[in-house]
């Protein structure tokens, strides 16, 4: 065991976040929500999806940004780049793709007047074309987005002018994480529940282990280590100039339940990977603004979790949950996944209603902040983030 | 008797087939809509044989079942769903919890 079960670490490694109490104005009040349109969702790279969502040329998923109230035609070229466009059709604005996903037949058709687009969003075709006044196809493309990919996850970044590239931006994040093997996971689960509550509120929620021996009591066993018996401690935090990631430790001495024992023993396979670049068992990585990255170290082959937290309304979003894994190579192996995903699950339903609670709570405005301990700082520091970002003229 | 609903080993399991649902979101239904003592007795049926099960759904690829072999595969894919209920959570509803309807599942 590696973890040092000593109070107040975190804020000595890192003295400038401070020790202050974290306000609660930003998850309750409209005026905030909407510079958040503005300053954060509108600015900043968006994580919308992976590469493997689009494994063939022509593939596409359509991609909402209610808080942008803008639509997304998410594509892979014929040339097998991914790009990102507007889901709008250039002629007289029209809803282009009205699917959620697919494969396009050789082009993009409006639904309005026919216009037709390729892969690559060049406007192929108009009919009735020589009727337009001193007409340009080439003008007339859809609208591209600016797009890009790191170690397979699909960024996109809605300002005219990116202030700075996707790799600047993921920073210590990428340096970290490069080379770690995600495209030798499938997706095998995706939950989507549209939360009652600010889009920050699940998000700090999760973002730390104090609460795991309290809120999942009845569900969570002993997979975690923890001071005195008591409470859970991280092994490392990192904060980076918009991330942050902290990790922790599995416990050694796990007695599995009776069936959580059987499945280990029946469900281990050969295909897995290791994620060398694993901090401890588990890590949790916030990539602002709204994405959270959970490696888990598993026994038939490392895997991890993605949240992105989608706002609809400053007391609204909806939070997706994506779980990938090693590939299932026969049935023991899919029911020790499916425990897996199970157990997790219902601590994150758990969370799901918790999350809510506390929107309500802090919404009555009971008091004007909330204080933080020393395990809580990955929260603070995320709400300084924000705050910085959200001042940025 | 009609055509076996499940492989000839495990015919004494058909008192289950209602447990026999191919999606997540079915099997999360069923386990908050199903009394604690009817889980218990699921379970007593499903966890003796479990091994074995495995065992024979293992001579099949996993996407190249036969209807028999599928139909228990999807028990004990249910099984896995239902077995902290017993083993740890000794309700099949967390108190606080979200509603399985509002936390949905896409595979």
């Amino acid at each position: 065991m590696q973890t040092r079960m000593i109070d107040k670490q975190w804020s000595r490694k890192y003295p400038d976040v401070g020790t202050g109490p974290v306000a609660t104005e930003p998850c309750i009040s409209p005026a905030y929500f909407e510079l958040e349109r503005d300053r954060i969702f509108r600015r900043h790279w968006l994580n919308v999806g992976r590469v493997d969502d689009i494994p063939g040329n022509g593939d596409y998923f359509v991609r909402e940004l209610a808080v942008c109230k803008v639509s997304l035609l998410v594509v892979r070229g014929n040339d097998g780049r991914v790009r990102a466009f507007h889901n709008v059709c250039p002629h007289r604005g029209n809803t282009l793709v009205l699917n959620d996903a697919g494969k396009c037949p050789g082009r993009f058709g409006c639904g309005f007047h026919s216009w037709a687009f390729t892969p690559e969003g060049e406007l192929a075709h108009v009919p009735d074309e020589d009727n337009f006044f001193d007409f340009d196809k080439k003008k007339h493309g859809l609208t591209p987005v600016h797009c890009d990919v790191w170690e397979g996850f699909v960024f996109v970044n809605l300002s005219a002018q990116p202030a700075e590239s996707l790799r600047d931006f993921l920073g210590g994040v990428a340096t970290q994480l490069d080379g770690c093997p995600f495209d030798r996971m499938k997706l095998v689960r995706t939950y989507k529940v549209e939360e009652q509550a600010n889009w920050k509120t699940g998000l700090d929620a999760q973002n730390e282990l104090y609460h795991l021996p309290f809120q999942h009591r009845f569900t969570l066993g002993d997979n975690f280590l923890l001071k005195d018996n008591k409470y859970c401690r991280f092994l490392n935090v990192n904060l980076y100039n918009y991330h942050s990631v902290w990790s922790c430790e599995f416990n050694p001495n796990h007695q599995p339940l009776p069936t959580e024992a059987l499945l280990r023993r029946l469900g281990s396979g050969s295909g897995g990977a290791r994620m060398n670049q694993r901090i401890g068992d588990f890590d949790w990585y916030l990539i602002f603004p709204n994405m959270a990255l959970l490696l888990f170290a598993g026994g038939a082959g490392d895997w991890y979790v993605t949240y992105n937290f989608w706002p609809l309304a400053v007391d609204r979003c909806i939070w997706e949950m994506r779980y990938y894994m090693p590939p299932a190579e026969n049935a023991g192996q899919r029911l020790a996944q499916e425990w897996t995903i199970m157990a997790l699950r219902d601590t994150l339903m758990e969370d799901a209603f918790q999350h809510e609670k506390i929107q309500k709570g802090l919404a009555a405005r009971a008091r004007p902040d909330m204080v933080m301990q020393d395990e809580e700082i990955a929260i603070r520091y995320f709400h300084q983030v924000l705050e910085r970002e959200v001042a940025r003229p | 008797m009609n055509a076996a609903l499940l492989p000839a080993h495990f015919r004494e399991l058909e008192a289950f087939l209602d447990w026999s649902l191919p999606t997540e979101r079915e099997r999360m239904a069923k386990r908050q809509h199903t009394p604690m003592a009817d889980i218990a007795e699921f379970y007593a049926g499903m966890s003796s044989q479990l091994e074995e099960i495995i065992t024979y759904l293992n001579r099949y690829p996993h996407d190249e079942m036969p209807a028999d072999a599928r139909r228990l595969c999807d028990m004990a894919l249910a099984f896995v769903e239902i077995c902290n209920v017993i083993e740890m959570y000794k309700n099949p509803a967390l108190l606080k919890m979200m509603e399985p309807e509002r936390f949905v599942p896409y595979e």
